[in-house]
């Protein structure tokens, strides 16, 4: 029986050996197997615990804070913290006071998180890493997960790729995400991701 | 015609394009051999080229010339020096995969000739063949004049080439030959043009992509779109 197993925590996280170079081909019995690890993980982030917050990520894009909004992102001017940075544009993105900024930011630590498989604790202004040995804390992969969640249009594939390998490192480490906020990001990226590759498989014969 | 030397590892790319410059009678005066770096993905028997002779006896064969280099690394100083000894300004490339030319390679003055198997600069980055299939449906070839930046060095040729009806062999024999397809034409209007240009890439229609996720890849192989 074919599982899917590129959630394997040992791989990942403990000595990210793990690469999806020349990965091989496993037959339609791949893509079930993927289809349900994903939605027993989506389904095992239960959140008991009521938020503002988590309720809006849960809800989106119909739900949306209340309250004071805040401003719209920005591009970094000086070195920034990523936990920071993302809880900031969590807001902006719950407030719906997004920008072109925004999806900048998200955009290039994607692409930061493709070539390293990490996202670093800070980066400069010009998004270089300020340490390359240390990996920014779990939360903040769950929140980066979310928006670029939110940001893959149908056919963006460039997007969705690097949703999916975020979201493989997440469902490693799902048992750490113990806030509501940061299960509810994930668990919203998930579901997200599943309608998205859904909506790609439907095209097979 | 202007002469042109193949600096390769022993992978089923450089079979492939030692096949088709073979059949186009295109074949380099030298050939300078990455030695242990392959064979890499296959050296399994292929329909499109021939993966089983490895590129030393097949070149030595067709009377090439064969100096084994020490080293799998095209930039090792070995590489570099075995280069700059060489008249030939055009170098057909295709090392070891992922390999990344460093600056004291183009220090040499050489021309490296590229394939990659995506359109440019649309498709750059890695594994795009499997990317044009799915947002496309098709899959495209360039080759290109390599410089310091990834997939930006200016363009001398491309080709469209249908999806194979067995999207199983992309990765171990479809890549191989149509790169190897779109180097046997490249190589034909630089020779004999005796021009080392190409047309720069435009900026403004680039998109970067990296390793496809393997359920991006499955869907890919498993789509008859």
């Amino acid at each position: 029986m074919t599982s899917y197993r590129y959630h394997d925590a040992a791989l990942l996280w403990d000595n990210g050996s793990y690469h999806y170079m020349y990965t091989p081909f496993e037959g339609a019995d791949f893509l079930a197997a993927y289809r349900t690890a994903r939605a027993d993980a989506r389904d095992a982030l239960t959140i008991t615990a009521s938020a503002p917050q988590a309720e809006a990520i849960l809800g989106w894009p119909e739900a949306s804070l209340a309250g004071g909004a805040p401003p719209a992102p920005v591009a970094p001017v000086g070195p920034w913290q990523t936990a920071a940075m993302l809880d900031q544009l969590l807001l902006a993105r719950l407030h719906g006071v997004w920008s072109p900024a925004g999806d900048a930011i998200v955009d290039t630590l994607a692409r930061r998180f493709e070539v390293a498989k990490r996202l670093r604790p800070a980066y400069t202004a010009d998004f270089r890493a300020t340490s390359t040995s240390e990996t920014a804390p779990v939360e903040s992969y769950a929140v980066f997960a979310f928006l670029l969640a939110t940001l893959v249009q149908p056919g963006q594939l460039r997007r969705l790729n690097s949703l999916l390998k975020v979201n493989d490192l997440l469902v490693a480490a799902a048992p750490q995400l113990t806030t509501p906020v940061h299960r509810a990001a994930l668990r919203r990226s998930l579901d997200i991701e599943l309608r998205l590759t859904g909506a790609l498989m439907k095209a097979l014969p | 015609m202007t002469a042109f030397v193949m600096l390769c590892a022993d992978t089923a790319r450089s079979r492939a394009y030692l096949d088709a410059l073979g059949r186009a009678a295109l074949l380099p005066s030298r050939l300078l051999l990455l030695e242990g770096s392959g064979p890499g993905k296959s050296n399994a028997a292929c329909t499109l080229f021939d993966n089983v002779t490895p590129v030393a006896v097949r070149a030595e064969s067709a009377g090439i010339p064969v100096e084994r280099l020490p080293t799998a690394d095209v930039n090792a100083p070995a590489t570099i020096e075995a280069l700059a000894r060489l008249g030939e300004d055009l170098v057909v490339f295709s090392g070891p995969g992922g390999a990344i030319l460093r600056p004291p390679l183009f220090a040499t003055g050489k021309r490296f000739l590229h394939v990659h198997p995506g359109r440019l600069p649309a498709y750059r980055g890695s594994t795009t063949i499997y990317y044009s299939m799915l947002a496309e449906s098709k899959i495209e070839a360039t080759a290109i004049l390599l410089t310091p930046g990834i997939d930006e060095g200016a363009i001398v040729t491309s080709r469209a080439f249908p999806v194979p009806a067995d999207r199983r062999t992309i990765d171990v024999e479809y890549d191989p030959w149509v790169r190897a397809c779109v180097m046997a034409d490249a190589v034909r209007q630089l020779v004999e043009s005796g021009r080392m240009d190409g047309s720069p890439q435009e900026e403004a229609n680039a998109e970067t992509y990296y390793i496809i996720h393997p359920v991006l890849k499955h869907i890919a192989i498993l789509s008859d779109r």
